[in-house]
């Protein structure tokens, strides 16, 4: 099979609320950005995939205003109503059919002209969920009770994920709700559905990713740092929260396992050095330490207590801040790609990790209590 | 880096999006739906193939992809499995905050229903028996049950 890579990327600044610049704008110097980054033109550039959603851009099919923005005019360019590791997928595959030499990934939400509770309240079916009042919240803090209480782990530990990653978030510029908090000072703030509170959730955030890929050949005369795609695996589960699993975590572990195969990975805990994942909540990250098979199931509280994912760790996750640093909906999965990469090629900056990185992983997540996950393994190395 | 900068005053357009539906419900949920209504019974699915019985009906089971059709009775009791007491507002909410929902197992079901429970959430605790507490107005919708209370033990 043909080897694709990562070769240049951008983001846009990640604010709580952009309002001096709109979309397309946000959309455009984004584009430019990376292209900038990696001496490309947009002629360049062959296929276009778009990661949006049609509720939070307040209309139907909403890829249909951002031809020009992205640079897609006249172009063969699809949407993916799905955050922006799901549109990778689709650009993937478009490079691995032979057709493409490059493929770009635009993903972009401002998700402040709307509010988080609109786009995620409408994901709920209107017969069973949405009159219970079902959002990422409520869904959440519902499987968080659940989880939690078959293992019988403490909030603290949750409480500990908010402390790493609003930490490792100030030395992010790409994050913006950053600060030194104690674990005291996060089981003490507002609660919001019994046990998330204020300082485990995300923020509001405004922003644009974009990453361009490049078949082998193509992509080392474009970049002498390409970051290439090792393994992926993607994976739906059902839909109405109580038909489903939510202690063993199916979907999360079968997406994990197709990466892990495809990259030859056997033993994740071991040969991961770097993970990115789309936590949404500190309480959902040690649920994917368990699902992505870092720990024993159940016991993802440890690797928290013994500093496993600290930034200095053995197998630091969320160096960036994580979704809690920042949560540009729809871009988040590819803002976990393009802190992978940076990390892999030791273009990180301030808040690159002090060690040797060769595999990373970068996990993202749709629908409520991880129904749908996609995983990436990705590499300094061609393999 | 983008286009010369053109000089204009920061403008906002404010608006909503108000769009009417007509949700067909399907055979499964719609006779679950009515029979809340009519009989003020809970139903569940079965599934033919693993004979897993679903409440709300799971109308294709995910598993063994079959269309189920065997409807059964189920209790309006049962056991809480967890709960959420959410103190902010949130999009349909179904109740002014603070107000509890939770995943209760149902006698009879072998799946978790979301719904509200009629208690304050410093009196609950995993494992409670609950039982529903129907409206007497009922109009085929899931909150003709407007919750579940905690049954009081002797
Ligand atoms: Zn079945």
């Amino acid at each position: 099979m043909k080897k694709i890579a990562i070769v240049g990327y951008a983001t846009s600044p990640f604010k709580p609320g952009i309002r001096d610049i709109h979309l397309g704008e946000l959309v455009f110097n984004t584009v430019q950005e990376a292209l900038k980054n990696t001496g490309m033109s947009i002629e360049d550039i062959e296929t276009v995939v778009d990661a949006s959603c049609d509720i939070i851009d307040g209309r139907s099919i909403s890829n249909t205003f951002m031809i020009e923005p992205m640079g897609a005019f006249l172009k063969e360019e699809a949407k993916v109503e799905e955050d922006g590791a799901y549109a990778t997928i689709y650009a993937y595959m478009r490079l691995l059919t032979g057709k493409f030499k490059t493929a770009m990934v635009v993903s972009h939400g401002k998700i402040s002209e709307s509010s988080p509770d609109t786009y995620s309240g409408t994901i709920a079916d209107p017969f069973f969920m949405r009159p219970m009042g079902i959002t990422a919240l409520t869904s959440t803090a519902l499987h968080v009770s659940t989880y939690y209480g078959h293992y019988g782990i403490d909030e603290k530990y949750a409480a500990m994920v908010a402390v790493k990653n609003l930490g490792n978030a100030k030395l992010n510029p790409r994050a913006h709700n950053k600060g030194d908090y104690t674990v005291e000072d996060v089981l003490n703030s507002e609660v919001l559905a019994t046990p998330i509170k204020k300082l485990d959730s995300p923020p509001v955030t405004d922003g644009a990713a974009v990453i361009i890929l490049a078949v082998e050949g193509e992509a080392e005369k474009i970049t002498d740092t390409p970051v290439w795609i090792r393994g992926v695996g993607f994976i739906n589960d059902g839909f109405y929260l109580g038909h489903r699993d939510l202690i063993e975590l199916p979907s999360l572990r079968e997406a994990a396992r197709r990466a892990y195969a495809a990259a030859g990975i056997k033993n994740p805990a071991e040969e991961i050095d770097i993970a990115e994942v789309y936590e949404s909540y500190s309480f959902n990250e040690l649920m994917l330490y368990d699902g992505l098979g870092f720990c024993e199931k159940g016991e993802g509280w440890k690797l928290i207590e013994e500093g496993t994912t600290c930034r200095d760790g053995k197998l630091p996750v969320n160096v960036s801040g994580g979704a809690l640093g920042a949560n540009p909906l729809m871009a988040r999965g590819l803002v976990n790609m393009i802190e992978v990469a940076t990390q892999l090629t030791g273009k990180a900056g301030e808040h690159q990790v002090k060690k040797d990185l060769k595999t990373g992983l970068v996990h993202s997540t749709s629908g409520f209590c991880f129904q749908s996950n996609v995983v990436w393994i990705l590499s300094n190395e061609k393999g | 880096m983008s286009t010369d900068k053109i000089s204009f005053e920061p403008k906002v357009l404010e608006g909503e999006i108000n769009i009417p539906y007509k949700w067909t419900t399907g055979p499964a949920a719609g006779k679950f739906l009515t029979t809340l209504r009519d009989e003020r019974k809970i139903i569940g699915l079965k599934c033919s193939s693993c004979g897993r019985v679903s409440v709300p009906p799971e109308e294709i089971c995910g598993k063994c992809r079959k269309r189920n059709s065997e409807f059964v009775d189920i209790s309006d009791e049962g056991e809480l499995v967890s709960f959420t007491e959410v103190r902010v507002p949130v999009f349909w909410q179904p109740a002014e905050p603070p107000f509890v929902i939770g995943f209760i197992k149902l006698d009879g079901a072998d799946t978790l229903l979301i719904h509200r429970i009629l208690a304050s959430a410093s009196s609950l605790k995993k494992g409670l028996r609950v039982k529903a507490r129907w409206k007497e107005e009922r109009e085929g919708h899931i909150l003709d049950i407007e919750g579940f209370e905690i049954i009081q033990e002797g």
